[in-house]
């Protein structure tokens, strides 16, 4: 009966990380493989193994291990296929865009997407998946100024690709 | 822009959801499930196979001796004829592979001689 007790706190614990953070890491893994069904494996891999993990309480920083699990899956992966990661090749949306607006969620993701990868991964960790910039330091294995200092350049690009986005956007359309 | 407004910007765009989390035991099921069936078709054909006659079946020779033996414990003819498999032993007798026809053999006659 504990037994059962347990596996099924260990389900319920998992599928509501999973809840919490599937959406944030499913992004990065898309933006790390380069393709969704990829990223969708590699999410699903890791919290199956935590499905069998009987130790749960262990893992300290939940946002922090999981993020990482996904890196090392995908590029583990990478590594073993010996494929170049190619983000054109992630095709379909990414966000859920607000009021439905199809071009401004295709001019986010085009504009993700032209970062560089180092950026591009740090802007994610931060902005969607709540990372501190120590936390997102210790998934990328680099140092948290350095973390800083790319979501920095990343975050001018994003602007000024997107304001001039916005603005083509905005003078295409009549009514604003 | 300034840096807070790209930011909230960016964060009103949602990132999808993943597809549900698979149960973990539904693959050993699948597999199980794909072991049953496979034990219940081989429960079902292989007892069929083996009833099947592997080969034509070599008739025992009848001596006048069996046949004799026979009649002597057999309550009638018939009773005995049926155990001796008459009814269901081929008449025919394997002809030899090289055996020649009459007719074979008498177009080859030289008729000038």
């Amino acid at each position: 009966m504990k037994a059962v007790r347990t596996t099924a706190h260990i389900r319920s614990t998992v599928e509501s990380w999973y809840r919490q953070h599937g959406p944030a890491l499913l992004l990065f893994g898309i933006a790390l493989a380069g393709d969704r069904d990829r990223a969708q494996d590699a999410v699903h891999q890791i919290f199956l193994k935590l499905l069998e993990h009987s130790d749960l309480e262990r893992i300290a920083a939940v946002r922090t291990y999981l993020f990482c699990a996904l890196r090392n899956t995908i590029l583990t992966g990478v590594r073993r296929q010996g494929r170049d990661l190619a983000l054109e090749q992630a095709d379909g949306p990414w966000f859920e865009s607000p009021n439905r607006d199809y071009v401004e969620e295709l001019s986010v993701r085009r504009a993700l997407g032209g970062l560089p990868e180092d950026q591009r991964e740090v802007t994610i960790l931060h902005i969607w998946g709540g990372l501190t910039f120590a936390e997102a330091a210790e998934v990328l294995g680099i140092n948290a100024n350095t973390a800083a200092a790319r979501y920095r350049y990343a975050l001018a690009k994003l602007r000024d690709t997107l304001s001039a986005k916005k603005g083509v956007v905005a003078s295409e359309r009549p009514n604003g | 822009m300034d840096d807070h407004r790209i930011e909230e910007y960016l964060k009103s765009f949602r990132p999808l959801s993943p597809a549900p989390l698979p149960r973990p035991g539904r693959q050993w099921r699948l597999v199980a499930l794909a072991a049953a069936a496979a034990l219940v078709i081989g429960l079902l054909v292989v007892p069929r196979s083996r009833r099947l006659p592997s080969g034509p079946a070599v008739p025992e020779p009848i001596t006048i001796g069996s046949a004799n033996s026979l009649l002597a414990t057999s309550s009638s003819w018939k009773e005995a004829i049926d155990d001796a498999g008459f009814a269901f032993r081929s008449s025919r007798e394997d002809v030899a592979p090289f055996s020649r026809s009459a007719l074979e053999f008498l177009s080859q006659e030289d008729l000038s001689k």
